[in-house]
């Protein structure tokens, strides 16, 4: 049973708007925590629709709070972007609420407590939904359950129960239903079987392609990045390090050695077997 | 354009700091010998209802600076200041006035009464977060109020227990002046004791406890015995406070000791400037003179001002409304009281005319 | 046997309003995090609402309640807009303590405007009552039409919960802000809906009062007894507001009949301090997970 994959043309049909997928430029942003604590200083990054992005970098880095800044700070919260330029297109998010930026384009996967855990797997995919798109939220529930067809099953669970994997489906099922241009996923790795960190990377890459959403993901597991990225930016202390195709930042020593983290000669084969997974991979499509 | 954060600070920058810092205790011990020397002076001069104003003031400041070091600077919320002042004033009642024991260790003993309540509430308030400290102060309040009500039926009836006069070796405590000048002298004693103990380790301990539960136990500071500790010794001194309350009184009745003197208490502290000893002074004067201050801005309205014989018949409701507004007003604009108003109009003024110089304060 | 079943009764009555009263403090918790001392007030300000509705402004007895709610949910609109969110952020112990401000100032307010006199709520339902079979205590027909609303508005509350995108909004809002946020919900929305309901459900508990009482500023003083049937059933539980509410009237019934009637103020604090120290999160809430 072949079933039509969802997409932007149903999107058009139920009457939203028609926007055009946007880039995301970040120009020299700058972030401080309770007025003291600067987070990240002057970083630059972009992310081409369509396209997806991986920020690496080790603990501290700051990675978490470039995400956290696009995605926007709680008023209650005492973090504050104090100097740069965050734009989705045309649209300046600087200064938004998180709730606005969400309903904008912008839907973000944190790194803890990503789900609802008080509330039913189907209850965690419709929180939020307006009232407009309300009317016909099971149009956007198929849509996730066409990547995660094991939720549909789970559907009525509290999502408590979850495992780590379903976990993660749900959070990033429940990010998709706000449709968003620009899907932001903070550690999606963390705490999970390589087996479903790949199968995850897979369907993010099938999200990427047949909705046309850009991605821009937090890794620090970084192979299993490199193998799904099509730019990549390392962050260290606080500002962009490195940045460029994954390819060639394989080639680059300095990277190999303190992100792939291996000997010489295991790192070059590591490299090597991550260049031909992308080559791989590509083709298959 | 909001600076960004500091880098790190050299060795002659942090020696200045030191200096600076020396520097503006020193104006401090000068401006609090001023102040002092000034009260001292005044008892000479002032007349007898000022005189018992001002001891009223003094001795509700030792509670306030009490109340002010649990809520502001360990970051426990209570209403249960009503409770441990009746504790301490009861006490006083059964000690000096049945067993009829000196003043002073009277004073000492309703202190303990108190803070071995504190105790007893302060033991399994360790697991509670803020809001339910709160609560369970609240529902201190009632308990003890209640428990002395019943003693007090027992014992004496409705009117109250009367207090002997306060005697200290062979002075015995009787005119206002003699109050004011004990009072000071009690309130001086508070000041700098609190102080004290504020500005060292167990201060930093409990702004550490106040700001983050979790991360201060793991910078190894034992929360649990801290707070406990806090509880019980701002409950003595409250406990302290009461008694001196009671002798200056001379009479002692549960009636006093509604959840509202709490609440006047909190907002002493809140109208002072939360986590500041002076402020506490300062919030405690603020509250025990408004009722006064009203009735003499009322005073000053013609008779024949058609709002005058309404702000005269309503003047209870409005002075205790007066309180929640003051209350509401500073938490929404300035939350750090008098204390930090004050420090803003002085900063502005030391700056002025340039403005847009910052000021290290 | 029969005393004690006129006294559970009569509990049961009681425990009515002190849930309703209580549910108001859970819904402001669940979604704020913020407990409000001033609930009592809005209380009376329902109770005197209704009062100038029905009988200054003549409308029907319907009309002028469904106004009366109206009016105080405004009015926990405007107490949230004004007072709550521009301290939000700051430490629980702000927008407490402005509640506690506020407390004092809507009674002086009230003072002020009654002068101390008392009304009686024209009601449609004549007061006599029903006795208990089996028992010589009269139930008025106030305590069967409290219990009866409570257990109504109940069902609504908590089937608004439970069904509606608000409700579930809410219920994700008081779980985790921050997720909620991210996932499009204005949390600013959510607070007022939560404000404006709680004032509603107060002022259904201070019209359920008058109706069995006279309107007076001292319908305000069940709300501070209605302090410990919240923190009872669980401060973060709805169902929880029910339960506490039904035990602390029946443990203050029983408490002023078989040990002294001037127990009745003190029991419920008894229990609350008991509980506090046995089982903070209450019998239904959910216990509080710490992050640093």
């Amino acid at each position: 049973m072949t079933r039509r994959t969802p997409s932007f043309t149903r999107r058009q049909a139920a009457n939203l708007p028609d926007t055009p997928p946007q880039a995301l430029q970040i120009r020299q942003l700058s972030v401080v925590y309770d007025r003291s604590a600067q987070a990240i200083r002057g970083v630059s990054l972009e992310v081409a629709p369509g396209q997806m992005v991986a920020l690496l970098g080790a603990n501290g880095a700051g990675k978490t709070s470039v995400l956290r800044a696009i995605a926007g700070f709680l008023a209650a919260e005492r973090a504050e972007v104090t100097e740069g330029a965050i734009c989705l297109g045309t649209r300046d998010l600087r200064g938004k609420s998180p709730s606005w930026i969400a309903r904008n384009g912008v839907a973000f996967v944190p790194e803890r407590r990503k789900i609802f855990d008080t509330l039913s797997v189907r209850e965690n995919l419709e929180v939020g939904l307006s009232r407009q798109q309300a009317k016909r939220p099971h149009a956007h529930e198929e849509l996730v359950y066409q990547y995660f067809p094991a939720l549909e099953a789970l559907s009525s669970r509290r999502a408590g129960f979850l495992s780590g994997g379903e976990r993660q489906m749900l959070a990033i099922g429940r990010a998709l239903m706000c449709q968003p241009q620009l899907l932001m996923i903070d550690e999606l790795s963390l705490g999970l079987a390589p087996s479903v960190v790949t199968s995850l990377m897979r369907t993010l890459r099938r999200i990427r392609e047949e909705q046309g959403a850009s991605i821009l993901f937090v890794e620090q597991n970084a192979g299993a990045a490199l193998e799904v990225a099509d730019h990549v930016y390392v962050l260290e202390n606080g500002r962009v390090a490195m940045a460029g195709d994954p390819n060639q930042l394989m080639d680059v020593s300095e990277f190999r050695d303190v992100y792939l983290g291996m000997a010489d000669e295991g790192t070059r084969s590591y490299a090597a077997l991550i260049k031909s997974s992308r080559a791989g991979s590509r083709e298959v499509g | 354009m909001k600076q960004a954060a500091v880098d790190r600070p050299t060795i002659s920058a942090w020696r200045g700091h030191r200096r600076l810092v020396r520097a503006t205790q020193r104006t401090r011990y000068r401006g609090a010998i001023v102040v002092g020397a000034l009260a001292v002076g005044y008892a000479f001069v002032g007349s007898n209802s000022n005189l018992f104003l001002g001891t009223t003031i003094f001795i509700a400041a030792v509670g306030a600076i009490a109340l002010n070091a649990l809520t502001g600077n360990l970051g426990i919320v209570s209403l249960g200041q009503a409770a441990f002042l009746a504790t301490g004033a009861f006490t006083a009642t059964y000690l000096g006035g049945t067993l009829h024991w000196p003043f002073l260790l009277v004073l000492l003993a309703s202190g303990v009464a108190a803070g071995l309540v504190g105790g007893i509430v302060g033991v399994p308030s360790l697991r509670w977060r803020g809001l339910y400290i709160i609560l369970g102060t609240f529902a201190l309040h009632y308990i003890v109020v209640y428990g002395a009500t019943k003693y007090e039926i027992n014992r004496v009836g409705p009117g109250g227990f009367n207090l002997p006069p306060a005697k200290i070796f062979s002075w015995t405590i009787t005119s206002q002046r003699d109050w004011y000048l004990f009072s000071l002298v009690l309130v001086a004693l508070t000041v700098a004791c609190v102080a004290k103990v504020l500005r060292g380790r167990t201060g930093r301990a409990w702004t550490a406890v106040r700001d983050r539960d979790l991360a201060a136990s793991i910078t190894g500071i034992d929360v649990s015995r801290a707070k406990v500790v806090g509880f019980i010794a701002t409950s003595f001194v409250v406990g302290v406070a009461g008694a001196t309350s009671a002798y200056f009184v001379g009479n002692v009745t549960t009636e006093t000791f509604t959840l509202n003197l709490a609440i006047q208490y909190v907002a002493m502290i809140i109208i002072g400037g939360l986590g500041s000893v002076p402020g506490a002074v300062v919030g405690a004067a603020f509250v025990v003179y408004l009722p006064h201050m009203i009735t003499k801005v009322v005073g000053l309205l013609p008779s024949s001002y058609p709002l005058a014989g309404w702000v005269n018949t309503n003047i209870f409701d409005l002075e205790a409304g007066l309180y929640g507004v003051f209350i509401i007003l500073f938490l929404l604009l300035e939350p750090g009281g008098l204390v930090a108003l004050a420090q803003r109009v002085r900063r502005y003024f030391v700056s002025w005319p340039f403005r847009d110089r910052g000021v290290i304060a | 046997m029969g005393t004690l079943i006129g006294t559970v009764a009569q509990g049961v009555a009681l425990g009515a309003i002190y849930s309703l009263v209580a549910v108001g403090f859970v819904i402001i918790y669940k979604a704020t995090g913020v407990f409000n001392f001033a609930h009592g007030q809005f209380m009376v300000l329902g109770a005197y609402f209704a009062y100038v509705s029905i009988s200054w402004v003549g409308l029907p007895f319907a009309a002028g309640i469904a106004v009366t709610l109206v009016i105080t949910g405004a009015v926990g609109l405007v107490v949230y807009a004004a007072l709550i969110r521009p301290l939000l952020g700051e430490a629980i112990f702000a927008p407490v303590m402005i509640t506690i401000g506020l407390s004092i100032v809507l009674d002086s307010i009230i003072s002020i405007t009654t002068k101390g006199n008392t009304y009686l709520l024209p009601t449609p339902v004549p007061v006599h009552g029903v006795s208990i079979p089996g028992t010589t205590t009269r139930v008025s027909n106030y305590s069967l039409i409290a219990i009866v609303v409570a257990a109504v508005f109940f069902v609504l509350i908590a089937s608004f919960f439970r069904w509606s995108g608000t409700g579930r909004d809410m219920r994700a809002a008081a779980e985790n802000p921050h997720l909620a946020s991210y996932a499009g919900v204005s949390l600013g929305f959510i607070f007022s809906v939560a404000w404006a309901l709680a004032a509603v459900a107060a002022a259904i508990a201070g019209i359920a009062q008058a109706s069995s009482t006279l309107i007076s500023p001292d319908i305000g003083s069940v709300a501070l007894r209605a302090f410990p049937a919240a923190l009872l059933g669980g401060l973060d539980s709805v169902m929880g507001a029910a339960l506490g509410g039904v035990l602390i009237g029946i443990i203050e019934m029983l408490g002023s009949q078989y040990v002294g009637s001037d127990t009745r103020d003190v029991f419920p604090y008894v229990v609350l301090l008991v509980a506090l120290m046995v089982r903070p999160y209450g019998l239904l809430g959910s216990r509080q997970v710490d992050r640093i």
